[in-house]
């Protein structure tokens, strides 16, 4: 009584399995960018007469085609080309007389493709900088610590800064940039010796200052850069360093700290927190302990907050605006700007 | 395809023919033990040895008309141990479990010598006389056709099959809802035990990637080695850091093919387990590739550190906060006793959902009188003032610890003072959700201006508001008498991104030598 049944589903399975690709295709697990893809496909008794390989980079639009090759009576092959084979996967789909056997062109299947480590970070770090590799950066920075007067001399307690600089971006790991610019850094301020009775002010710091930094990176996203500095101060040919340490990105949101020792300019240690959390308007704020433009100086405290605007086209602007003071008494100003141009 | 309905229509129409004269039908009216009770007895010819079959009958929607039908699933079968008259007792053994009083029961009556209705000639159903069928209801009408009688498993099966290869068909919604409703049937009927998990044989190839991009979703592709043995799969996933698996009824492709995607958002460290299960056109189930104890790893690599810095949103906030201190408002003692401090701060602070949880820049503004508890100012023992101009750097550092969260936090303070440059220093311990309910201990001393030591109990009573219960003790501004210190603050956030801060409290360095205090600030989150 139910054989009647049982037929139906008997020839509902054929029917079903009568539609059964002939063509076999385990696709592989993963692929290695730039390093061609082998792709082998098994076929039934019922051998296509063409079997063809659609493929493109996963993204990409158009689909290249290959025909497979037969390697023996079952197994066909075709390679998809180094070039193919590029991050983030291989897109591909196999047919057989234009009929497609293995996924389709509105659902191929992707292979991921993988980069070695270090292809895989140099990509980021090039998407990160928009695709440009070099920058130049001016900026200038006028400092006041504010005005006290001694005996009705009034002395005053400021310098400005300018930094011109060029940077490349290496990616040679963990070298990720190199950097060489200049600085001016002249100030006037109370001098530790006075031609006439004290006290009395004198120019400081120096009028040139040439320099080279390297930005090393041992892990992605923690960076230590080393400078060397040449100048000619009052006292004559002297040498400098800065270091700073961040962890971030710097034009974006991060956490640095430094030094910075210009011979008998002075020295600055500074703390700086950055963030990038409005679009366009990366911001930060610093602190920094210093007793430049002198040595001699007494150590004060600067304070000032940096904001810039991606204006497009590679160009930011910034501007910086603080406060600075050797006591609690006078304090003075600190503002600046900059130019960034990236290419 | 076409051919497929019609067989699958004759077949049924055949199997109607011969039920009618042959069968008699009753129901179960009583279960027991091992044992059941239908009523069919020996007044219908059903004697000792008769078998019984045990159907149920179920109502479900038609997947093209959505009109209510009844159908029936086949529960088990039974033999007649002792037959009534109008009664009869079967035993069914391990079957008593999904026997339910009202079940159908039917029992073929051998009639050889009776009469039997010529044997119905079948008349090929022509499809022409009636209105075109396209093939996608066509080919629903068959899986729907071929589903009679069959049990509530193979029905799940056959179409879970059809979802896996025609997801996008116009029945695939309503068709999906009957599978829920089939699945909720199975459960009332024979809840799921772990044997019905090894009853069926496939065998799938695969290549799975064994590494995988955070947050992007996870193609995979498997080969069935016997497709006809495989009516549906299912691709088991999870977060290796779940607990639990997510299901994904996997797409069938040229009939050989499963493809699944394991969503992006899955795709995060340490990395993705999954395994597949398949069903057979039959119903059974079982476990094709992986298993939920075993399962398939694909690593996934945390985020470069970089990338932990990212811009997300809520992570950034600066709060500006001023405070007044009086020790004196209420000293109604003789002569110049002021005793007071000034603060003023802007605090910057980023949040990172790591060990680390927070790192923070800051200035502030600090400005003292007094700091004495019986001192009276004259011009012989001057006002001592104080003042602190200072910016900082802080660090929060946390872990979660069964469930409750603690953290270390310490600021490093450098600023100038009346004596010019000078540092000072904070640790704190919090104890508790930072947002929420916790008790955090403070202490702090800075360079010429002194110390403040401070408990303080944080709670959120309400959604949008913050309440703060502070018990302190400090010789600020200028290293004087310690005095004592309690703070109340409220927080309303008036929104996701803006919040209002309101102190209050009452200080003082001895019984008659204390005052009120107060304070606001503002917040912004980003």
């Amino acid at each position: 009584m139910m054989i009647p049944g049982f037929l139906a589903l008997v020839l509902l399975v054929i029917a079903g399995t009568a539609s059964a690709a002939p063509v076999r295709h385990v696709p592989p697990a993963s692929a290695v960018a730039s390093t061609p893809v082998e792709l082998v496909a098994e076929v039934g008794d019922s051998a296509p007469e063409t079997l063809t390989v659609h493929y493109r980079v996963a993204g990409e639009t158009v689909f290249a085609a290959s025909e497979l090759v037969r390697r023996d009576d079952k197994h066909w092959i075709a390679v998809v080309p180094a070039v193919a084979v590029a991050a983030p996967g291989l897109e591909y789909y196999l047919d057989a007389g234009g009929k497609p056997v293995f996924a389709s062109a509105t659902w191929p299947h992707t292979t991921p493709v993988q980069v070695s480590a270090t292809m895989d970070r140099r990509a980021r770090d090039l998407a990160r900088s928009g695709g440009k590799r070099s920058r130049i950066r001016t900026s200038a920075e006028w400092v006041d610590y504010g005005t006290r007067s001694v005996d009705n001399v009034r002395l005053v307690d400021r310098y400005y800064r300018i930094d011109a600089d060029f940077l490349y971006r290496l990616w040679a790991y963990p070298l990720e940039e190199l950097r060489v610019g200049y600085t001016r850094l002249v100030g006037d301020t109370e001098a530790a010796m006075c031609t006439g009775a004290p006290p009395c002010t004198a120019e400081a710091g120096y009028k040139v200052a040439g320099w080279f930094e390297l930005g090393l990176a041992p892990v992605e996203g923690l960076r230590l850069d080393g400078r060397a500095m040449v100048m000619a101060t009052a006292e004559g040919f002297a040498v400098g360093g800065r270091a700073e340490a961040r962890l971030g990105v710097l034009d974006a949101s991060h956490v640095a700290v430094g030094v910075e020792h210009m011979a008998d300019v002075g020295t600055s240690g500074f703390f700086r927190l950055g963030w990038g959390t409005v679009p366009s308007l990366p911001m930060s704020a610093t602190v920094e302990v210093t007793n430049l433009p002198t040595r001699d100086r007494d150590i004060g405290v600067r304070l000032y907050y940096d904001i810039a605007c991606v204006v497009g086209g590679g160009v930011r602007i910034g501007g910086r605006v603080g406060y600075a003071a050797r006591t609690q008494t006078v304090a003075g100003f600190t503002g600046g700007g900059n130019v960034t141009i990236d290419f | 395809m076409r051919a497929i309905v019609i067989a699958a229509i004759v077949a049924s129409l055949v199997t109607a023919a011969h039920a009618d004269d042959e069968i008699v039908r009753g129901a179960v009216v009583k279960v027991e033990a091992r044992e059941i009770y239908v009523n069919l007895g020996k007044d219908r010819a059903v004697g000792d040895g008769a078998l019984l079959r045990i159907k149920r009958t179920i109502r479900l929607r038609h997947p093209v008309t959505r009109a209510a039908i009844e159908d029936w699933v086949p529960v088990g079968s039974a033999v007649v141990t002792q037959a009534g008259d109008q009664l009869s007792r079967a035993i069914v053994g391990s079957l008593i479990d999904e026997v339910r009083i009202g079940d159908l029961v039917e029992v073929l009556i051998d009639r050889a010598e009776s009469v039997r209705p010529a044997t119905p000639v079948v008349q090929p159903v022509v499809v022409a006389d009636g209105p075109p069928i396209d093939p996608v209801t066509a080919d629903v009408l068959a899986s729907f056709t071929a589903q009679s009688g069959q049990p509530i498993d193979a029905r799940i099966a056959a179409w879970e099959r059809y979802l896996s290869t025609h997801a996008s068909s116009q029945y695939a919604a309503a068709i999906r809802k009957d599978v829920e409703m089939l699945t909720g049937l199975r459960e009332q009927m024979r809840p799921a035990t772990p044997a019905n998990a090894t009853d069926v044989s496939a065998q799938i190839e695969h290549a799975g990637p064994t590494t995988a991009t955070i947050d992007t979703a996870i193609p995979l592709m498997f080969v069935l080695d016997r497709p006809e043995r495989v009516a549906s799969a299912y691709l088991h996933y999870r977060s290796s850091t779940d607990r639990t698996y997510r299901r994904l009824l996997l797409v069938r492709e040229h009939d050989i093919y499963l493809r699944g995607v394991v969503p992006a958002g899955q795709a995060r460290p340490p990395g993705v387990d999954y395994f597949v299960e398949v069903s057979a056109p039959n119903g059974a189930a079982g476990l094709a590739l992986g298993s939920p104890a075993q399962p398939l790893h694909v690593t996934v690599a945390s985020p470069p550190l970089i990338d932990r810095f990212g811009p997300a949103p809520g992570r950034s906030s600066v709060r500006l906060t001023s405070e007044v201190l009086d020790f004196a408002t209420f000293d109604k003692r003789g002569g110049d006793r002021r005793d007071r401090v000034v603060t003023a701060n802007v605090d910057f602070t980023y949040r990172i959902d790591r060990i680390v949880q927070s790192i923070g820049v800051g200035y502030g503004v600090f400005a003292g009188q007094g700091g004495f508890a019986d001192r009276v100012w004259s011009t012989a023992d001057p006002l001592p003032k104080s003042a602190f101009q200072f910016g900082y750097a802080d660090l929060e550092l946390g872990y979660v610890e069964q469930g409750l969260a603690i953290s270390f936090g310490g600021k490093l303070i450098a600023g100038v003072g009346k004596d010019g440059f000078g540092m000072g220093a904070e640790g704190r311990v919090r104890v508790g959700d930072r947002d929420g309910a916790n008790l955090m201990l403070v202490t702090s001393t800075i360079d010429q201006v002194g110390f403040l030591a401070d408990i303080r109990f944080g709670a959120r009573p309400v959604e949008d508001l913050a309440l703060g219960v502070s018990v302190g003790a400090t010789d600020q501004p200028n290293r004087g008498d310690v005095g004592v210190k309690l703070g109340t603050e409220l927080e309303y956030l008036a929104s996701s991104s803006v919040s209002l801060l309101v102190r209050g409290s009452w200080q003082g360095r001895t019984a008659e030598h204390g005052g009120i205090g107060g304070g606001a600030g503002l917040g912004f989150t980003w």
